[in-house]
């Protein structure tokens, strides 16, 4: 198992960095391209959304990223110190309202869920932990 | 007569900068250029917000009863639209010539 860490804080413009460093290490690693470009989509839907919505103030908070490669599956383990938020509760999209109305909100979260093969959360002291795995074979 | 534009798009549409390049597309079409040519070669990564920001345009376009055409639309950005149920969003082209021909009919 491979682990690779990194970090940035709730500023929207660190999210593309991460991502790149993300996806060096991917490629490295031997990752297929459609599974990098999936995950670097879902893991900057998800800091978009927690950068968006998760703090109630305007101070800088640090979001960490762990990625683990295993010989099956990639998981990508995103820690945050916002409002807990459960993206696995959050109501399926409305497709029919997403394709007619642009500011339909919801899209980013059900990118997540369809752009990887599970999405797990969890609550750790004041921390939110979500968990995106795809499968590599 | 109606004049068709082409605008070239940024290698990536995201929270960051997805409202001003919808902005941008939205001031374009309500100044009459209501055949639009997007021109995707560079896009390679879209985000929910880069995806509201095309169908904002859409919206806008198909509200003057004008057409809008993509143009290179690169696997990821035709997975993140398809996901979205916006596969259809507006005929996709490999060439300029073949959009412009498109708009025109």
């Amino acid at each position: 198992m491979e682990e690779y860490q990194f970090s940035l804080s709730n500023h929207p413009a660190q999210l593309e960095d991460v991502q790149h460093q993300l996806q060096s290490t991917l490629q490295a690693s031997g990752v297929r391209l459609g599974v990098i470009s999936a995950l670097n989509v879902a893991l900057g839907e998800w800091i978009e959304n927690i950068i968006q919505y998760a703090y109630a103030d305007t101070a800088s908070h640090p979001i960490s990223v762990t990625c683990k490669i295993g010989p099956a599956e990639l998981r990508l383990e995103i820690r945050d110190d916002g409002q807990p938020f459960n993206p696995c509760d959050f109501p399926v999209l409305d497709m029919a309202a997403a394709t007619r109305e642009a500011a339909q909100v919801g899209r980013g979260i059900h990118l997540l869920r369809h752009l990887v093969d599970r999405v797990d959360y969890q609550r750790l002291g004041a921390n939110n932990v979500v968990t995106l795995s795809k499968r590599l074979k | 007569m109606q004049t068709t534009v082409l605008v070239d798009a940024p290698a990536r549409l995201d929270g960051v900068n997805s409202g001003e390049f919808g902005l941008l597309l939205t001031n374009l079409i309500e100044a009459g250029a209501t055949r639009l040519i997007l021109d995707l070669v560079a896009l390679d990564y879209l985000s929910s917000a880069g995806v509201r920001s095309l169908l904002m345009a859409q919206k806008a376009v198909e509200a003057r009863r004008g057409k809008l055409a993509l143009l290179g639309c690169r696997p990821p950005v035709r997975e993140v639209l398809r996901l979205c149920g916006l596969e259809e969003i507006a005929p996709k082209f490999e060439s300029i010539e073949a959009a412009r021909l498109a708009l025109r009919a």
